[in-house]
């Protein structure tokens, strides 16, 4: 009997183990839609050269992004695009098309901060399509930058989930803990 | 079949305990397959008489790392214990074992608020001397007597209100040696890595994994991540009134990503993993440990220290604890009535060049006008040259404002705060929430929340004047968080703003 219910127990830890493992190896992401990097790929591409990923700001009020705080140009985005603000939006590149479609079909104004300079044109020269020249003269791509001083120190992305191994190496040593308590308490009774 | 699991800590064979066990894990496991977290500072331990932080925290405004005092707390009034003693609803387990769920919340409301405010007073003004090491236990020279008392005599005490305050006094100031089994006779797992490693005691060590879900449903397509958004260890060494503190951790977010920049170490741009610190500083005790000056990377001073770092009061003021710390020197005051902070902010030097870097003051003080009721006032001023979230030149932001936390009953516990915002190139605005926390039973806490904000028109863009910026803006939220386990906390949160989508978010937060 003693053994059978540590069998169970044993199988029950491990199923334990297990699932705490996963956590590692969820994907990751961010609850935050990733348009920044998807609208520098399709700058890339329309434009044939390699520019930076463009700060929130580029089509939010702030760059704390939000699906309600739009700036203008990203009103229009989202009005004649159909872009409908979800995380890892598949469509995002055919829904900027389908704006500038628009514009070039006169349905929508091209200029959607008023500033004279088309929408397209701003974004090919790094300007905010949003904020009116001269205020958003390079405002796209900020040269905001982030980490200590002394540039960039960390290495590509590892091939290994480092946080798989993180949350692991934590459910292994927690479990260890346990274990090793609950003997030391059997001792002590 | 589940007998073996459920029974070893009872000494006896108790299905119903068993069962209990099962189930929590089963939950644990769920939400590690399916969904995944959260947890920190919480104001809501007003309920306890613990108007203070630095009694539980090594930040004397409270956060993160936790006390030897503080784990104790944690394991006796923060998690469900399933039958056994604890300190928040819970009455003592029945005789005849078979605790269940019903039997918390009894008729220990009058009492406990007695018993428990006599705990905390006395170490809202922990005493430094010599080899003592009282920030890191959160201990008081003082009051080891009355501990010693409390473990001898209050502790045997048949009343259920009066066992959680004396048990969690008693084992504050016992041996380590001890720690190990609490007076249910099950083990002490309140300890670094769950009592695996015991830190000597100029050492606390801690540290956080969390798992996020995001499920957003209406009004756009449904869609659903989940990522790991916190992996930090934390540490702090103190040599008798000097003090030292980091935390260290890795992140990986997406390029533009507002979270966890400004904490980076490494200088990754894209969508790389980074190193970050979200704080590190030195500290000196003064006054027996009344008053703490600081210098380094700190959280700033503001408001209710809430762990929602996307609450609008925290975002909008940048005064959350996810990644807005700043450099700075601080200087922090913890009372019997009264605490408060007030820093200097230097800027934050993980982020360049300097004309992105806010410079101003940041402080709060709170006043306890009752056992379980303070009040408190907030203020921050900062200029940059060029603000790094609108992108506007020549900012100056302000925030003022009031809080309150208040404990109802036993079991309610209110947390409001309002705040008018003050910003160059807009108009006036105001943020504010009120969140409601009824404890169920411990470890199992309903919450409610409502916000409000206008961030004020900006009238150096222009344009329509819209929900949260011209317009006042509503947001509600439901929670269910529950201390399931020792260092395990799940919560799930139902939140919808105005002109957003309505999110689920599923968390596991797993603190060493």
């Amino acid at each position: 009997m003693k053994h059978l219910i540590k069998a169970k127990i044993s199988v029950f830890g491990t199923a334990l183990l297990l699932g705490f493992a996963s956590l590692g190896f969820a994907r990751t992401a961010a609850a935050s839609p990733d348009y920044p990097s998807k609208l520098q790929a399709w700058m890339e591409k329309k434009f044939s050269k390699t520019v930076c990923a463009p700060q929130c700001s580029a089509c939010h009020l702030t760059n704390l992004g939000g699906l309600g705080m739009l700036n203008v140009f990203g009103a229009n985005l989202k009005k004649y695009g159909n872009l409908i603000g979800i995380p890892n939006d598949a469509n995002f590149s055919s829904e900027v098309d389908a704006y500038f479609a628009a514009v070039a079909a006169g349905t929508a104004n091209g200029d959607s901060d008023g500033d004279g300079v088309p929408d397209l044109t701003e974004l090919a020269q790094g300007d905010s399509p949003a904020v009116a020249l001269p205020l958003g003269k390079s405002l796209l791509c900020p040269d905001i930058e982030y980490g200590c001083a002394g540039g960039r120190i960390a290495a590509a992305p590892p091939p290994v989930d480092c946080v798989a191994l993180f949350s692991g190496g934590l459910v292994v040593v927690g479990f260890a803990a346990m274990r090793r308590r609950r003997r030391l308490a059997k001792r002590a009774r | 079949m589940l007998e073996g699991s459920g029974t070893r800590k009872l000494g006896g064979r108790d299905p119903l305990r068993a069962f209990q066990r099962f189930f929590a894990w089963s939950i644990v496991l769920l939400f590690v397959s399916f969904f995944p977290s959260r947890a920190h500072a919480y104001a809501w331990m007003i309920k306890h008489a613990y108007a203070g932080c630095p009694v539980c925290h090594a930040d004397p405004s409270g956060g993160e790392l936790l006390t030897a005092y503080g784990r104790a707390q944690s394991d006796l009034l923060l998690r469900m214990r399933y039958g056994k003693p604890g300190g928040s609803s819970d009455s003592q387990p029945s005789s005849s074992g078979s605790s269940s769920f019903d039997s918390f919340d009894s008729d220990d409301d009058d009492k406990k608020s007695d018993a428990a405010p006599a705990a905390a007073p006395d170490k809202a003004a922990p005493a430094t001397d010599g080899d003592k090491t009282d920030a890191n236990s959160g201990e008081d020279d003082d009051d080891a007597a009355d501990k010693s008392d409390a473990a001898n005599g209050d502790a045997t005490k048949s009343d259920a209100s009066a066992k959680p305050a004396a048990t969690s006094e008693a084992d504050a100031t016992k041996p380590k040696e001890d720690l190990k089994t609490d007076d249910s006779g099950s083990i002490d797992t309140s300890g670094f890595l769950w009592g695996l490693v015991n830190t000597p005691d100029w050492l606390l060590l801690g540290g956080s994994y969390r798992h996020l879900a995001v499920y957003k449903l209406s009004p756009t397509p449904a869609s659903f991540v989940n990522f790991p958004m916190m992996a930090d260890v934390y540490g702090q060494m103190q040599f008798g009134q000097f003090r030292v503190e980091g935390s260290l951790g890795v992140v990986r977010v997406g390029v533009g990503s507002p979270y966890a920049r400004s904490a980076q170490i490494t200088g990754n741009q894209g969508n790389q993993w980074n190193l970050l610190s979200r704080t590190h500083w030195i500290g000196y005790d003064l006054a027996d440990g009344t008053v703490t000056l600081r210098a380094g990377h700190l959280n700033l001073p503001f408001g209710v220290r809430i762990p929602e770092h996307t609450m609008w009061v925290r975002q909008v003021t940048r005064t959350d604890r996810e990644s807005a710390q700043q450099d700075g020197a601080a200087l922090a005051y913890n009372g019997e009535k009264l605490r408060g902070e007030v820093m200097g902010i230097a800027g934050n030097y993980q982020v360049r060049p300097d004309k992105y870097r806010e410079r101003g003051y940041s402080l709060y003080a709170e006043y306890m006008t009752g056992t379980r009721t303070a009040i408190g006032i907030s203020s921050l001023v900062t200029s940059a040259k060029e603000d790094r979230v609108s992108l506007h030149a020549n900012v100056v932001r302000q925030a003022h404002g009031a809080f309150v936390r208040t404990a109802f009953t036993d079991s309610v516990t209110l947390l409001a705060e309002a705040n008018g915002l003050f910003t160059s190139s807009r108009e006036a605005g105001y943020v504010g929430f009120a969140q409601l926390d009824y404890e169920v039973t411990q470890g199992l806490h309903l919450m409610g929340t409502g916000e409000v904000l206008d961030q004020g028109y900006d009238t150096l863009v222009g344009g329509d004047r819209i929900l949260g910026a011209g317009q006042p803006q509503l947001g509600a939220w439901g929670t269910v968080d529950w201390f399931c386990l020792p260092h395990v906390e799940v919560r799930v949160d139902l939140f919808s703003r105005q002109n957003d989508q309505t999110t689920i978010l599923g968390q596991l937060h797993v603190f060493l």
